[in-house]
């Protein structure tokens, strides 16, 4: 998958928390290792202080379940999994995006056609 | 064990979080997980790469900020502080304070022996040599209820709910609807 480094930040901050309930949705993960299946989806260009603050507040939201598993070596490790709410919260991002982008593609496609104009 | 460029990075996100008024046991929540998730990601790296990778720490606190629950009155905070100071009133209207060491007069000038002070309704104060107080306080009735109440609402700090606006981060973060 393509790297998004150079990627507007912005644009990353808005789908984070689609791609986030996304990569929950198929199964729990701790903090760490939902960052590296983040980058490893592609979104290299995420902070891992954008992540972990995006973790908690879906969890305050009630759409993360959290459990503590101990582990060997230093402190416990938090586990997060989606709740039900979270499930219907992701049904809703996923229909939102995709109305978006419904919306967005024949105005790129529009503009796809109009370049060579610009670049005249 | 975590490292001290990691303790001080935690330090420096928790003073962050102290001025963005998170309250403490979440603050203490959020240290937790970063500590243990700079670990797992220092296991993989090195700790200075961990830390790096977390980008700019004011700008994680301010993310935080939105994932932090500041709208709900401190309320147990609140009635611990309310306690404390009916705690505090008894205490005083119960301890006698003794003279002690060579106090012969509590001015020197007059040569007055006692003390008095009226508190309004609130309770009255004062020492007397010749009976070996130096402090001896009554508390009024009022005063019971009056400052345990005053307590409870610095304590529960209301004036937050005025402050805190919808996150930046939160409000970035919704999807726009169609």
């Amino acid at each position: 998958m393509q790297a998004t480094t150079g990627h507007d930040s912005q644009l990353l901050k808005g789908v984070l928390v689609l791609v986030l309930l996304r990569l929950l949705d198929r199964r729990e993960s701790y903090g760490y290792e939902l960052v590296t299946r983040v980058h490893a989806a592609g979104l290299t260009a995420v902070a891992e202080g954008s992540i972990y603050p995006a973790i908690a507040r879906l969890e305050r939201d009630g759409y993360l379940v959290a459990r503590m598993a101990p582990t060997q070596s230093g402190p416990a490790r938090k586990y997060v999994r989606l709740s039900p709410a979270g499930r219907r919260f992701m049904h809703e991002r996923t229909q939102a995006w995709r109305s978006l982008v419904a919306v967005l593609d024949p105005l790129l496609a529009d503009h796809d056609s109009t370049l060579p104009e610009v670049t005249r | 064990m975590t490292g001290v460029r990691t303790q001080l990075t935690l330090h420096r996100l928790n003073r962050f979080l102290i001025r963005r008024n998170v309250p403490y046991r979440q603050r203490r929540g959020i240290l937790r997980d970063l500590r243990r998730n700079v670990r797992d990601a220092a296991e993989s790296t090195d700790e200075h790469t961990a830390l790096r990778q977390l980008g700019d720490i004011e700008d994680m606190a301010d993310a935080y900020c939105g994932a932090a629950d500041r709208r709900r009155p401190r309320t147990r905070t609140a009635v611990i502080a309310a306690m404390w100071t009916l705690a505090a009133l008894v205490a005083l209207a119960v301890v006698r304070i003794p003279t002690f060491g060579t106090i012969d007069v509590f001015d020197r000038y007059t040569g007055a022996t006692t003390w008095h002070i009226q508190l309004w309704r609130l309770g009255e104060m004062g020492g007397d040599t010749t009976s070996q107080t130096l402090l001896h306080a009554t508390v009024y009735s009022y005063a019971y209820l009056l400052f345990p109440a005053l307590a409870f609402v610095v304590a529960a700090r209301p004036w937050r709910l005025l402050r805190n606006r919808p996150s930046g981060a939160r409000s970035g973060s919704r999807m726009p609807s169609s």
